[in-house]
């Protein structure tokens, strides 16, 4: 392998590399799950609160 | 001056370097976006021939701004989708305007996200202003620092004035040259961020720009950008 074609597999790494990063960032299993568990938790703190009533839910 | 010219016509040189303007970065970076797979695809092909691409700090900025508004949008779009109903004035005035900004391939934008956040606070006992800071803190926990970690192992650089690399010794000392961005803000009527972004790409060492910014590709079609310099843009 001469000295070009070792340069232009080492910017081809980079470029593996960079794909796994931005697969990594756009990844949104972690936040969707923290999100569901929000979303449970409010519910739960609507279901035990009388004035939870105001919510007025747009499917009431 | 410049002629706009389109990323096909680029014609690979070792260390040919490109500013990237923030659109650019912003569609490499988000898959979700309609151009996506054709940057990324041209970006990755003119690396591997030896081109190098940078990114000046106020792409930075509208990098992390655009992630911001997107999670946010993204976020309570999911809680919809799942059956969670938020406080009625908010849900409604999200499900109004929410899909008008995707239809537009766009997300909530700052005005739409202070307006849904003054319906939060009127709710009784501070409820919904509690449940906002808990959906952002939720939403966009460790996002920033993800787009900096991204763009670190990335193929693209951060460059700056004191950037060695790009900025001649003698160029430094004259850098940042507030009367060019002035000057393309008040000629062009630039925003300020396409202006300092466009400013960086004058530099000696910098070959030319790649920019989708319609307000960008108007300014150089008319004289923004000197003509030993490259532009090059995705937009037909």
């Amino acid at each position: 392998m001469n000295q070009t074609e070792k340069e232009i597999a080492l910017r081809q790494e980079a470029v593996k590399k960079s794909t796994e990063a931005i697969d990594k960032l756009n990844d949104k299993t972690q936040v969707k799950a923290n999100l569901l568990k929000l979303f449970k938790e409010w519910e739960e703190e609507d279901s035990s609160d009388p004035e939870a009533s105001s919510k007025k839910n747009l499917d009431q | 001056m410049a002629a706009i010219r389109s990323v096909e016509e680029i014609d690979p040189k070792l260390n040919q370097r490109f500013i990237l303007d923030s659109n650019i970065v912003i569609q490499f970076l988000d898959k979700d976006n309609l151009l996506h797979d054709q940057v990324r695809s041209k970006m990755n092909e003119l690396f591997i021939a030896g081109v190098q691409f940078y990114y000046p700090a106020p792409a930075l900025l509208e990098i992390k701004n655009y992630w911001r508004l997107k999670e946010l949008h993204d976020s309570i779009q999911y809680a919809i989708d799942n059956g969670f109903n938020f406080f009625s004035d908010f849900q409604k005035h999200f499900t109004d305007i929410a899909p008008m900004r995707r239809r537009k391939n766009r997300y909530l934008n700052d005005n739409d996200v202070k307006e849904l956040r003054s319906l939060l606070e009127k709710v009784h006992n501070n409820k919904g202003i509690v449940r906002w800071f808990q959906l952002c803190d939720t939403a966009l926990k460790g996002k920033m620092s993800a787009i900096d970690q991204t763009l670190k192992n990335s193929n693209i650089r951060y460059t700056n004035f004191g950037d060695e690399e790009i900025f001649l010794s003698d160029e430094k000392s004259e850098w940042p040259k507030w009367g060019t961005a002035n000057n393309l803000i008040e000629k062009y009527a630039l925003a300020s961020n396409d202006a300092a972004i466009l400013n960086m790409a004058f530099a000696k060492r910098i070959d030319g720009i790649i920019s989708n910014d319609k307000d960008l590709v108007f300014a150089v079609k008319n004289g923004a950008y000197p003509s030993d310099k490259l532009f090059y843009t995705f937009l037909k």
